[in-house]
């Protein structure tokens, strides 16, 4: 994906929590945070040099569960999918 | 994993209005469901054991 | 950084890689094979291995339906079969297969041991069946197998070597084994609602009934102690009362994700639920058959309010059946197995469901009021990502049952030829396995870490002043005078 030329309306990131900040990333871009409005911060500052002024983000968070105990995934499937709409 | 805990115990935020009013509604609903349920599954139900 | 694309979540998403999932998929393909057993008169789920009260060793197990193969190669084809559709699931969710049948196979032997020797006559048999053994006396340890699986799993998950019970948590998933057992619990309760539909249906709606109201008053007290006097985060508070409140882990896990917390929260309210429920799974069934004999389905529904994982309820609900019904017998009572289970099963399966219910509403309230994040929105396509898929073949089970029988499109004589092994001899087993399982993934060790006393200590007096006095209450309030159906 090259996001320069390419302009795309959804991202879909993976996110972990891992040593004290949440790391959300995919092939192309990756950003942390301490918390998630820090990170949401982060992220829409990179967008915003990615993306033209005006366009409206879709971004999709999947939070990796494999990033879990293993012996925990057995109680419950799931843990997050964090949607976050931004205009730029 | 000791530092996480202990951070919480500090950093534990003031008890909110907005939390007042979850815990009474929640204790509100639970205890009227309580009644209006157990009234019915008495009255339909368990006269018949 | 990225090892696999990344996709969007769809409403299927997670049907052939979670346990929950494959749990129903396993379930309720025993229960089709039984049905078309049923349908069709073919030995096609009589193979499944059957234990036996014994005194002579070589009647101690054999098929469901017996004379179709000897008592080995029962064994043998129960454990190729059972092994194979495991891996299956295994594979699907890409764990490592060989560990993954290294330790399941050890598992798989260390409960049929547990299973022969806890079915000793002089282990586990009541006096009223001694003469009919043959034998003159015994210790009448009803459930002793129950107990010896345990105790063989807690040996391994406190004090073998970190290595080699770091090695069999890969093959000790008590919620995968519980869950595809409640699955084949649902084809019992299907066939017991075809001779008694009023009974069973009252049973159900009762477990309801009184999920609703312990669930609407157990997390607010538990939120407001935790935030009151022992000074939690909203965070920790709210993954927290989910935790004691709900379903245990399930709910903790399901809370933290709805309202966004740090994972490191579920994991640590997690490892002290295990251990608690462990602890009550061992303490409840004799208290309750001792001091509540004269309501066998209000202390069988009690537990499903007040043990928080499914598995150990389960186990716990098994472990009351066989404690009551043995004191009902040396009474001169006889009860039909399976009620008490079902009535501890019911009451946890009604609370498990309404988890993404509970969450969703958390999480709105999270993100309206606490921690607002400009842009974030909460789909309601949550609330069935988080929905136990198992339950849909408990229900599943249970609803085709009555729908065959009812309409007369097969017989209950048929029906019960072909799902009886299914929901009595591999249900049997797999809540063996959970047994097994729960005593592995049990580390009592973990509440001499440090940091985790005052989680320990709030969990122990939140749960045995609050949740289980509340959860008898409720019981009584919604079960009282019911009991387990005669036996035939």
């Amino acid at each position: 994906m090259n996001c320069q030329k390419k302009i795309k309306k959804e991202i879909v990131l993976r996110i972990i929590y891992k040593e004290g900040k949440w790391m959300a990333f995919n092939d192309d871009i990756s950003v942390s945070g301490r918390t998630l409005e820090d990170l949401d911060i982060k992220l829409k500052d990179l967008l915003k040099k990615i993306f033209k002024k005006g366009t409206k983000i879709k971004i999709r968070m999947e939070f990796d569960y494999n990033t879990l105990p293993f012996w925990m995934t057995q109680y419950q499937p799931y843990y997050f999918y964090r949607i976050v709409e931004y205009e730029i | 994993m000791v530092e996480e805990v202990r951070e919480e115990v500090k950093e534990a935020e003031p008890w909110e209005p907005i939390e007042s009013k979850l815990v009474f509604g929640s204790i509100v609903a639970g205890i009227i469901a309580m009644i209006v349920l157990a009234a019915i599954i008495n009255v339909f139900i368990l006269t018949k054991y | 950084m990225a090892e696999e694309r990344i996709e969007e979540r769809k409403w299927y998403s997670g049907m052939f890689s979670t346990e929950d999932w494959w749990a129903f998929w396993i379930g309720t393909l025993f229960v089709i094979l039984g049905i078309i057993a049923a349908a069709t008169h073919t030995e096609l789920t009589g193979w499944i291995i059957k234990f036996n009260t014994w005194v002579d060793i070589s009647k101690a197990m054999g098929p469901a339906h017996k004379g179709i193969m000897s008592p080995i190669a029962a064994l043998v084809v129960s454990y190729i079969i059972f092994t194979i559709v495991t891996l299956i699931g295994a594979w699907a969710m890409k764990w490592k297969l060989r560990d993954y049948l290294a330790a399941w196979t050890i598992i798989f032997i260390l409960t049929v041991i547990a299973y022969i020797i806890g079915k000793n006559a002089y282990i586990s048999a009541p006096s009223t069946k001694w003469e009919k053994l043959g034998i003159e006396s015994g210790l009448q340890l009803g459930g002793a197998h129950y107990i010896l699986a345990l105790i063989i799993g807690l040996i391994i998950g406190n004090l073998a070597p970190k290595r080699f019970k770091e090695f069999m948590l890969k093959g000790a998933r008590p919620e995968w084994f519980i869950k595809i057992a409640i699955v084949a619990l649902g084809a019992k309760l299907g066939l017991k609602a075809l001779e008694a539909p009023g009974y069973a249906t009252h049973l159900v709606v009762a477990g309801m009934c009184a999920t609703i109201a312990a669930y609407l008053l157990y997390w607010p007290i538990s939120y407001y102690i935790t935030r009151k006097y022992f000074g939690f985060s909203r965070e920790w508070a709210a993954c927290f009362a989910s935790g004691i409140s709900i379903c245990g882990v399930s709910a903790a896990i399901a809370t933290a994700g709805a309202i966004r917390a740090r994972p490191i929260i579920p994991v640590m309210i997690s490892a002290i639920i295990v251990i608690f429920a462990t602890i009550q799974l061992i303490v409840y069934p004799p208290l309750l058959t001792k001091f509540w004999f004269n309501e066998p389905i209000s202390a069988g529904a009690s537990l499903g309010l007040t043990i928080k994982t499914d598995g150990a309820d389960a186990a716990a609900g098994a472990i009351l059946d066989e404690l009551m019904r043995a004191k009902a017998e040396s009474k001169g009572i006889f009860w039909e197995e399976g009620w008490i289970t079902n009535s501890a099963i019911l009451t946890k399966i009604w609370i498990d469901m309404f988890i993404g219910v509970w969450a969703f509403i958390l999480a709105v309230i999270w993100v309206t009021h606490f921690e607002r994040r400009p842009g974030e929105k909460v789909p309601k396509i949550e609330i069935w990502f988080r929905f136990p898929k198992f339950v849909l073949g408990y229900f599943f089970a249970m609803f085709i049952i009555m729908i065959l029988g009812f309409s007369g499109a097969l017989s209950l004589k048929d029906l019960e030829f072909g799902l009886k092994p299914v929901e009595g001899a591999l249900r049997k087993f797999f809540f063996l396995l959970t047994f097994t399982s729960i005593g592995i993934v049990t580390d009592f060790r973990e509440l001499r870490k440090e940091g985790i006393g005052k989680l320990a200590l709030a969990y122990a007096i939140i749960l045995f002043l609050i949740i289980t006095p509340l959860g008898l209450f409720i019981a009584w309030l919604f079960h009282h005078g019911m009991e387990p159906l005669p036996a035939k």
